[in-house]
């Protein structure tokens, strides 16, 4: 046999040696298939088998019944979203469905003023005053990006961005 | 920032949409499906044989990285990267653009997986603890390689597995972990640590101890390369990952590795995110236990799933969860690229504009300061959330091989196909909930 240069890929595939052979281990896929083609059966090697694929058929029912159906609830009409913050409590966070680009309005009712920070690439910041603010807000990336409140350092909305 | 303890990103911007409910399925039944065909249909005798496998590196790269020079180059490559970070952290200012984070948190704990996988233990050839240790030993006329005493095998991979979940802890516990302050000191205790561990042990402790380098080795362990006697070799990551040496504190190395990724899939879910808001005890306290639940619970898997077995005389029983922990690694290494890699790529991209800027004084050392943001896989959701269910079914398909061959090793005949299947059971339910958590993000 010649000598063959390691970066030889189409010859070192089929000759099952140098650099690829060993990446790819052509002997290991040879015997795997010998293997699989020429399986000696016996009776108890079946019944292993039948006993493993019954196994993996039961499992593989129960996942695919066991899963659960995500259902992304989508706000029809113009997107509002309402922070309320009382007596120094934060709103519990809820996640928001949003388009790339899209607007959204933030509707915040506080008694104290304070600021949000969103959570985008670079971040922003959007103040609100006492009472009732609106604010607008584009998000130009998809992701899951989070609004936390400056002052209580908690998070009070998560709006994912697809 | 008020009181209560904030659960967003310190670096980055957006996370991750969640993965696709069809994608998620899809993904646990391939796994199911990988795991019964090997299972069913694979060999019979044991594969691997560390002192047969691989076959001898080309010549020229043998010779290449052989080479006293190249690495020296390396050493002084580590030592250069040091003193830079030490430069940042000490007379940088606290800020998010000091690349002190981005290099600690990303190039550091991130970049170590890709690079150790495509090049082999890069820790080892570049660690600045090991080359201080080694000028300090020359200048003191003493043997870099022998302390004062010998370490003590049962400690084994202990110290890396605590070092590890320090880390871990500050990345993801702790609310102050991008001020300076805290970066500084937690790489100020590690290098007092890795240098009072050389001193008593020798360099042989950063083998076991340095937690850096037992991660760079476990991931290079699904890279190519290999040594044997000296000589570099290429063999197949499966070969090598069979050559993964077995000690004390293996198990928990890999279960601080894989549940902090998890855990910190799980602590951005809306349901985490509520429960610790509206909580009495603190943020820090829940995160904490929540942390080293994960931890363990992933520890207590993989012990579960490998002593479940019938055993002979000659094996243990309590020694199978050391024996099978490396097949857990291929798992990890997928799960931490499915949940890293838009990260990865946004922040490292980052870092390498702030890395031209190291004391905020609007310098541009590397003439990266003005680099454009990188239009990565955030644009493309359907390409990262397919290429994250890839990564992880990979790493599965890789991880069932791995422990099917050595349970052919160290699991008597009879029980040889029966004696798997709680392995197999415990994948299913690493790579299942990695998948859940990747889609309830």
């Amino acid at each position: 046999m010649g000598h063959r240069s390691p970066f030889d890929p189409v010859g070192g595939i089929v000759n099952g040696r140098g650099l690829p052979a060993a990446l790819f281990h052509v002997g290991f896929w040879q015997r795997w298939g010998a293997s699989v083609l020429a399986a000696r059966t016996t009776r108890g090697t079946n019944v292993r088998r039948a006993v493993l694929a019954m196994t993996a058929l039961v499992t593989l029912l129960c996942l695919t019944a066991c899963g659960e159906d995500a259902s992304q609830a989508e706000e029809s009409g113009p997107a509002s979203v309402t922070l309320t913050f009382e007596d120094g409590q934060a709103p519990a966070p809820e996640r928001f469905a949003l388009g790339v680009g899209e607007e959204v309005e933030l509707v915040v009712k506080s008694d104290t003023e304070g600021s949000l920070h969103v959570h985008t690439t670079p971040e922003q910041e959007l103040d609100y005053a006492a009472g009732t603010t609106t604010l607008m807000l584009t998000i130009d990336e998809p992701g899951v990006v989070e609004v936390e409140s400056h002052e209580l350092g908690t998070t009070v909305l998560q709006l994912e961005v697809s | 920032m008020g009181d209560r303890l904030t659960l967003a990103h310190g670096l980055g911007g957006p996370a991750d949409l969640p993965l696709p409910p069809e994608l998620a399925v899809a993904g646990g039944v391939a796994a199911l499906v990988v795991s019964f065909t090997v299972l069913s249909v694979s060999w019979r005798a044991p594969r691997f044989d560390e002192h047969r496998s691989g076959r001898p590196a080309p010549a020229w790269l043998a010779r290449l990285v052989d080479a006293p020079w190249f690495a020296v180059a390396l050493r002084v490559l580590g030592m250069a990267l040091f003193g830079y970070v030490v430069v940042a952290a000490v007379f940088g200012q606290d800020l998010l653009t000091n690349p002190v984070f981005g290099i600690f948190y990303v190039w550091g704990w991130v970049g170590l997986v890709p690079a150790s996988v495509l090049l082999g233990p890069v820790w080892r050839a570049i660690s600045p603890v090991r080359t201080i240790n080694t000028l300090v030993a020359r200048l003191t006329g003493s043997d870099p390689e022998r302390g004062v005493y010998a370490y003590p095998e049962r400690w084994g991979y202990w110290p890396a597995a605590l070092g590890l979940f320090a880390f871990v802890w500050m990345e993801l516990v702790y609310p102050y972990f991008t001020e300076l302050g805290p970066v500084r000191l937690w790489m100020a205790v590690y290098l007092a640590a890795m240098l009072l561990g050389g001193a008593l042990f020798g360099s042989s402790f950063y083998r076991r101890g340095d937690p850096f380098e037992v991660f760079s080795e476990l991931c290079a362990k699904l890279s190519v390369w290999g040594r044997r006697e000296g000589a570099l070799l290429v063999r197949s990551p499966l070969a090598n990952l069979d050559t993964t040496r077995v000690a004390p504190g293996l198990v928990a190395v890999v279960g601080v590795l894989l549940g902090s990724t998890a855990f910190d899939s799980f602590r951005e879910s809306l349901p985490w995110i509520r429960f610790v808001q509206s909580a009495d005890q603190s943020a820090f306290l829940l995160d904490t236990l929540a942390l080293t639940a994960f931890c363990a619970g992933v520890a207590l898997i993989l012990t579960a799933g490998s002593i479940a077995t019938g055993v002979d005389t000659e094996t243990p029983r309590g020694r199978l969860p050391g024996l099978f922990a490396h097949s857990v690694m291929p798992i990890v290494v997928g799960y931490f690229g499915a949940h890293y890699l838009n990260y990865f790529l946004d922040v490292g991209w980052q870092t390498l504009s702030q890395a031209s800027d190291p004391l905020g004084t609007g310098a541009d050392l590397f003439g990266t300061a003005d680099l454009a943001p990188l239009t990565s896989l955030s644009s493309q959701p359907t390409l990262l959330a397919s290429t994250k269910v890839a990564a992880v079914i990979l790493g599965h398909v890789v991880a069932a091989v791995a422990s099917h061959d050595r349970a052919l090793t160290v699991l008597p005949a009879r029980h040889q196909l029966t004696g798997q299947l709680p392995m197999l059971f415990a994948m299913i339910a690493f790579t299942v909930g990695g998948l859940y958590l990747l889609f309830a993000a």
